[in-house]
């Protein structure tokens, strides 16, 4: 992971509890589907695969939080899966 | 990525990120997919950390208010112009709970947008109230209201941040907010 702040003259004016963070952390895509994965399992208990899977076949709830923030990533586990 | 890629894709994410950052400590991520070789399309992503809520400070010490979302762009080269690309919005998700912090997060809202999803119910830009604060004993509301997608027009990381302010009471943590939200484009998201 590679931190970076894009606007460095902001971070004086943010009464941060933590100390300093930076505003950005970049991900490889190998970093990206560790966390996906990771994600769908403690969402619902399956791999990425299947939830891909399941997802397309119209098999989750659209109005569970978790399926309306995972679904957004599809697209780029396609991608991943693809390059 | 070729500087003229970056810039317009910072012309993106960087409202996005400026107006997160307005109510949220945290960091952000960002990520990209690998360039493709037989593909002009990339897909880039921006996220609160994995499913994990970003907190929020509130006017109410009382209420504890959480935050997540994600945005995925697609950066697309001209094909007659390589040097170029343009920026498309794929999708986006805009979450806001209530909850302890620990094992209770009930989802208040989500604004939602998956407009290349040939999976999804709905391809308009929409909301869902969380099913936490629909009282199944109610006598009017039917209990199933929460799956009902509310038609909206696009929203912008900086049209949630406002209404989170407005509406619910997150602190921002600048006293400069309302010119940060101001000063983003209105271009989705």
């Amino acid at each position: 992971m590679r931190a970076h702040n894009p606007s460095p003259e902001t971070d004086g004016e943010l009464p941060d509890e933590t100390g300093f963070e930076p505003d950005v952390i970049y991900l490889s895509p190998d970093e990206w589907m560790v966390l996906f994965e990771r994600d769908v399992r403690d969402a619902f208990g399956v791999s990425a695969a299947e939830f891909v899977r399941r997802y397309r076949a119209g098999e989750y709830d659209d109005s569970d939080p978790d399926v309306m923030l995972l679904s957004v990533s599809i697209t780029m586990y396609d991608a991943i899966l693809a390059a | 990525m070729n500087r003229r890629a970056q810039d317009a894709l910072d012309a993106y994410t960087t409202p996005i990120i400026r107006a997160i950052k307005t109510i949220a400590v945290e960091q952000v991520f960002v990520s990209f997919s690998p360039q493709p070789s037989d593909s002009k399309v990339r897909v880039a992503e921006i996220s609160s950390p994995q499913r994990r809520p970003l907190k929020l400070r509130t006017s109410e010490r009382s209420t504890r208010l959480w935050l997540r979302f994600r945005v995925s762009l697609l950066i697309v080269e001209q094909a007659d112009a390589p040097d170029t690309v343009g920026i498309e919005l794929d999708s986006y998700s805009f979450q806001l709970f209530r909850g302890d912090g620990q094992a209770r997060f009930d989802e208040i809202v989500t604004y939602h947008w998956t407009p290349n999803d040939l999976a999804a119910k709905r391809s308009w830009p929409h909301l869902h109230i969380g099913s936490a604060f629909i009282d199944p004993a109610a006598r009017r509301e039917p209990w199933a209201l929460h799956k009902t997608h509310f038609l909206t027009g696009p929203i912008t990381a900086a049209g949630f941040v406002r209404m989170a302010v407005e509406e619910f009471g997150v602190e921002p943590l600048t006293a400069d907010w309302e010119q940060r939200l101001a000063a983003e484009p209105s271009t989705a998201p």
